[in-house]
């Protein structure tokens, strides 16, 4: 990487940092340090509840995904908007009529404190393995490829984010959002127009999009009702509406977001701009996988994606039998792109028989050039028999550094390193919040006075930093990043959402009902996952969120129905 | 002791549209109109 690109990235990270902690330097207390000062405007909610979301998982991972898979996976956040105006409508006028802290204060005026904080610690534990996964999944990639030792990559993500979190709290962590996501924005577009502009001459964008159409790359939509599929839209539409209700709704990383604004309007026009405004996002991201995609059909990519894990091959025997497959992958990608120009000519001529046996041309080409990277990956396994060789979450970051100019190179890992602060900080301040408010304060010690709950909620950032950073040291990469931050969440989110559900819904309900109900369920959405992943059901994740809610509060009616108790009311305790 | 709950806020309008019916329709409908797009795209390059 140039001296440019450092200065650049380095310049970036600072900038943002410091203006973090220079615009938060006058907090001074728990309700300052945990809501803000509750003055945010609603662009800074909508682009902060954007950032907290978009994690770096998101800008590496998403285009290899659509890189391997095409556009399907923007399926994924079709819930979403739904998701953002039943929130409107029926959660954010209680919580900001209750003045709370955190989602889950809220349950004990409702329900009892048993009821909040189990809730409060099933968030506690989804959360705070999701916050090592965000901090080391970047990492294990930025290592890969800056050449740093994963350890230091971690260590350099955790400590810059610990460090302006513990300063400003929640006000630091909206106002770098604001920056990083701006940063974040700029950098994909200025990297989807290069790639772009980095295609063959005579080559244009509906050449590209015939191309990439032609084999499949472009179906948004899958309209087939498959419980075993991730994406398609039925499972967007029911499990995907839940998953975001749980998340946007009761997740503490997304409800401080919005606690933090200035009124009730503020907090829902935030998040209507995340309605409008992330789904032509997420799009945008995958669209920029998919030139990727096209691009390496006009110039050969490299036969395996991880460097890291090609490397380990050459230092062994089978260095020999690396370069000679490296060298028959040349060979079939100089014919898969004469078969890609040969697609693009047929389209344009518009002959049925000629575009049909043209792409049967191109798929037969490309089939062979996976056929030798399968080999490539077998070698990998050879040599090291724990070896990822899924290598998807590597085409966008090897795009950036071989094929970016200088100066862009930097931004868009400044944009990667941005987007993994961005979600950290926001799960290590909510982490510390309901540590503090739902836990600490509530259970463990009461009755101190301001100035030591503000000191406790500075070290409970710490804590929860170091734990995530213990966690990101020792964690095991899973087969997709992306996926796996999604399924963690999922475990736990269709029961959190089924407690909230049963709060807001069904006033006849108490807490014993729904304590036992949670936990029967959890119970039950964690079985169902282990039946999934040996194999005895077929079962996409996201319908675990639906499972974990509608049995909650089946579950709750048949308890309530069998021992019926006094329920409590709209209220919170005061601390 | 428990605290009861602040009195309900007046009802903010929202900048634009007049109601929040109002705004969370738009947002429905974009939704929608953005599913229908992409369907059309599919269906164009498919």
């Amino acid at each position: 990487m140039s001296t440019i690109d450092w200065l650049v990235m380095i310049g970036t990270l600072t900038t943002i940092v410091t203006y973090g902690v220079l615009k938060t330097r006058s907090v001074d207390n728990v309700k300052s340090y945990l809501l803000g000062d509750r003055d945010l405007k609603w662009w800074t909610i909508g682009l902060s509840v954007m950032a907290t979301q978009a994690s770096a998982i998101t800008f590496l991972s998403t285009p290899g995904q659509a890189y391997n898979s095409g556009l399907g996976f923007a399926q994924f956040y079709f819930g979403l908007p739904v998701a953002m105006v039943i929130l409107c409508v029926f959660v954010l006028p209680i919580y900001y009529r209750l003045q709370v802290y955190t989602a889950y204060e809220y349950l004990e005026g409702r329900f009892d404190v048993r009821v909040r904080t189990m809730t409060a610690l099933l968030f506690l534990i989804q959360r705070g393995l999701a916050a090592g996964i965000t901090i080391y999944a970047p990492a294990i990639i930025l290592s890969s490829i800056l050449g740093w030792s994963l350890s230091l990559t971690i260590l350099v993500i955790g400590v810059v984010v610990i460090f302006y979190t513990v300063v400003g709290g929640t006000k630091a962590v909206s106002v770098t959002q604001k920056q990083q996501m701006i940063v974040i924005l700029l950098g994909m577009v200025a990297a989807g127009v290069v790639v772009f502009l980095k295609l063959p001459d005579g080559v244009g964008m509906t050449d590209a999009l015939n191309v990439a159409g032609s084999l499949g790359k472009l179906e948004v939509i899958d309209f087939k009702f498959d419980l075993n599929d991730r994406y398609n839209i039925w499972s967007a539409m029911l499990g995907g509406t839940f998953l975001f209700l749980s998340y946007f709704g009761t997740d503490q990383s997304q409800v401080q977001r919005y606690l933090s604004g200035k009124s009730l309007t503020e907090s829902r026009l935030g998040l209507l701009f995340n309605g409008i405004f992330k789904v032509p996002m997420q799009f945008m991201v995958l669209f920029v996988g998919i030139l990727v995609f096209v691009f390496f059909l006009f110039t050969t990519p490299p036969v395996h994606f991880n460097t890291a894990n090609l490397e380990k091959v050459r230092q062994t025997e089978y260095a020999a039998d690396l370069t000679a497959l490296e060298a028959e992958y040349a060979t079939l990608s100089t014919t898969s792109e004469g078969a890609s120009l040969a697609l693009m000519e047929a389209i344009r001529s518009d002959d049925a028989a000629v575009i049909s046996s043209a792409k049967t041309e191109l798929s037969i080409a490309l089939d062979n050039r996976d056929a030798v990277a399968t080999r490539v990956d077998d070698l990998i396994r050879i040599v090291d028999p724990e070896a990822i060789t899924e290598d998807r979450d590597y085409v966008f970051i090897t795009f950036i550094i071989n094929y970016l100019p200088i100066g862009l190179v930097g931004l868009l890992l400044a944009v990667i390193f941005s987007a993994a602060m961005s979600s950290t900080s926001s799960e290590l301040n909510a982490l510390a919040t309901t540590s503090l408010v739902d836990i600490y304060r509530r259970s463990l010690v009461r009755g101190k006075d301001d100035q030591y709950y503000f000191t406790a909620s500075k070290a409970l950032t710490i804590m929860w930093g170091c734990v995530a950073l213990g966690f990101a040291m020792i964690a095991n990469l899973f087969d997709n990043l992306i996926q796996a931050v999604n399924i963690i969440g999922s475990l736990f989110y269709g029961v959190i959402l089924g407690v909230f559900v049963v709060a807001f819904f069904f006033k006849s309900l108490g807490g014993r009902a729904v304590f036992v109900a949670a936990i029967v369920s959890e119970i039950c959405v964690i079985a169902t996952f282990i039946a999934t992943s040996y194999g005895y059901i077929n079962l996409a994740y996201l319908w675990l969120n639906l499972i974990g809610c509608v049995l909650t509060v089946v579950l709750a009616l048949a308890v309530e129905g069998g021992m019926p108790e006094q329920q409590g009311s709209d209220e919170v305790l005061d601390m | 002791m428990l605290q009861q709950t602040e009195p309900i806020p007046p009802e903010e309008e929202p900048p634009i549209l007049g109601s929040w019916r109002s705004m969370y329709t738009v947002v429905i409908v974009l939704h929608v109109l953005l599913i229908i797009l992409f369907y059309l795209f599919s269906k164009a390059y498919a």
